[in-house]
């Protein structure tokens, strides 16, 4: 244990000298969730409408937040930190966990943040604000667990860092096009897409929870389907973090 | 400490990267004794960190390679991590110290000294301590790490050009603190360098590496022998060419 909180302290020093990642996690969703909502500035939404809306921002924090840790392991895993420090450390697995509880440690910091101020301006009753950031907290971290898991796999494949940054980028537009739209609601085959895209799984998640939280009925895939997307992440995730790769195939270190 | 006497014994190794036609290590036969520096010496590209992956099992380790010690007895040096600037001489000592697994140093307010340091070195330390990875030379970070990997217990110790980037008096202090571990342990020390002169002070054996192939084996005073001014530099050079 003190293995794994010696490299929280060297990753929280690390994201925390990059402080422009922060725009992109919480200044971006919050410009584009008053963009996207600029009436309820001046008139408060209907509980209903602020949860789902707000469960899309939120499902778009915890996915780029989880995604980081594997992004952030193959950075190091190009300038050779991992095979080091695999050698320092016994194992490879103190590594990961502490970049793992460094990014839910962040991404709690973020989504306070961003639940603060959304809730501050659209709504008026200080109970409702509470619940709404616990509401944001528990839901956000049940899903980046799987979700931060489940991204390990991608360890598993000789990719560089630039490489895989490029596609998720590419890819997040699409996933976040996907959920926007509610096209896994909408098409009989919407079900593949709560697996294949982990943007609407964490959403799928977040309703679930809020659902059980606020007593309010959200149009969302059955707790069976959400249950089984998580646990099959989280398996998929063990399996790539067993077999993933600590040394570079692209970069001599 | 005592875990017995061990040697790496390696036979007949041949070894090709996936997709590479020619082979980086060609029938290679090569024992890394305890009890002295084996120094690994040759051209760039010659294949020593191949080599030191292979023996480490980074690369899967062919059955050539015997008398490896499990990878939780192994420690792998390598050349220029970056930390963040901000991070201080003491906090990049303690991180190395910290998250090995074996530590029992615990490190305080005031910098790390031993009683095998030079007064040059207490006082590298002292300057070190407080200052900034950012602000460090590439000799007092290769220092610091060095010093932290030397106090980490292992059978085997791997350094990829520890001395690499290092002025000659640090480079003279991290060769000591690395030999000094052949003295107090039975653990195999083995090094890859390209900077020969201090070798001269080091209880070392050298071993030449030169297309996939040990062109020389023996102590620092065989390798220069026949050289004008017992330069190895020149050593290095004549034996390239035999």
């Amino acid at each position: 244990m003190l293995i794994i909180k010696e490299y929280v302290r060297l990753y929280t020093k690390i994201m925390l000298n990059n402080k422009i990642s922060f725009l992109w996690y919480l200044v971006f969703p919050l410009i584009l969730f008053f963009v996207y909502n600029y009436n309820w500035l001046m008139s408060g939404p209907d509980a209903y409408s602020f949860y789902f809306q707000a469960s899309m921002f939120l499902a778009y924090i915890t996915f780029v937040m989880s995604i980081e840790v594997t992004t952030s392991l193959i950075s190091m895993r190009e300038n050779g930190f991992l095979k080091m420090f695999k050698f320092v450390s016994g194992n490879k697995y103190p590594m990961i966990f502490g970049k793992i509880i460094t990014q839910l440690s962040f991404l709690t910091l973020s989504i306070l943040l961003f639940s603060l101020v959304i809730s501050l301006f659209s709504l008026s009753n200080t109970a409702d604000i509470i619940l709404f950031i616990v509401c944001s907290l528990v839901t956000s971290l049940c899903g980046a667990i799987p979700a931060m898991f489940f991204f390990l796999v991608l360890m598993i494949f000789p990719m560089k860092q630039e490489s895989l940054v490029t596609i998720l980028n590419m890819l997040l537009l699409v996933f976040l096009l996907v959920t926007a739209n509610n096209l896994a609601h909408s098409m009989s085959w919407g079900i593949i897409l709560l697996y294949i895209n982990p943007l609407e799984l964490v959403r799928a998640l977040n309703l679930l929870i809020t659902e059980f939280i606020t007593g309010e009925q959200y149009d969302n895939f059955s707790m069976a389907y959400i249950l089984f997307g998580l646990i099959l992440y989280i398996i998929i995730g063990f399996f790539g973090m067993r077999y993933m790769r600590i040394v570079s195939s692209t970069n001599r270190t | 400490m005592n875990w017995g006497i061990h040697m790496i014994k390696i036979q007949n190794l041949s070894y090709r990267h996936k997709g590479c036609s020619k082979y980086h290590l060609e029938n290679l036969s090569v024992e890394f004794k305890p009890g002295t520096v084996n120094v690994i010496i040759g051209k760039n590209g010659s294949g020593k960190t191949t080599l030191f992956d292979l023996i480490t099992n980074v690369i899967n380790r062919p059955a050539e390679i015997k008398g490896v010690p499990k990878e939780s007895e192994i420690i792998y040096q390598l050349q220029g991590l970056l930390f963040p600037a901000t991070l201080k001489g003491k906090d990049l000592f303690r991180f190395f110290l910290y998250t090995d697994y074996k530590n029992d140093i615990r490190i305080s307010n005031t910098p790390y000294t031993d009683q095998y340091m030079a007064p040059s070195e207490i006082e590298l330390m002292e300057k070190v301590w407080n200052t900034q990875f950012g602000q460090l030379s590439v000799g007092e970070r290769r220092y610091l790490s060095i010093l932290a990997i030397t106090l980490m217990q292992r059978k085997l110790y791997v350094f990829d050009e520890p001395t690499s980037g290092v002025d000659p008096e640090a480079r003279m202090q991290i060769l000591q603190r690395i030999e000094k571990l052949t003295r107090a342990t039975n653990s195999i020390v083995i090094l890859s360098t390209h900077t020969l002169h201090e070798f001269q002070h080091i209880n070392c054996k050298i071993h030449l590496l030169h297309k996939g192939n040990i062109k020389f084996q023996g102590t620092y005073t065989q390798f220069v022998e026949n050289t004008f001014n017992h330069n190895p530099d020149v050593a290095f050079y004549q034996n390239l060419i035999l």
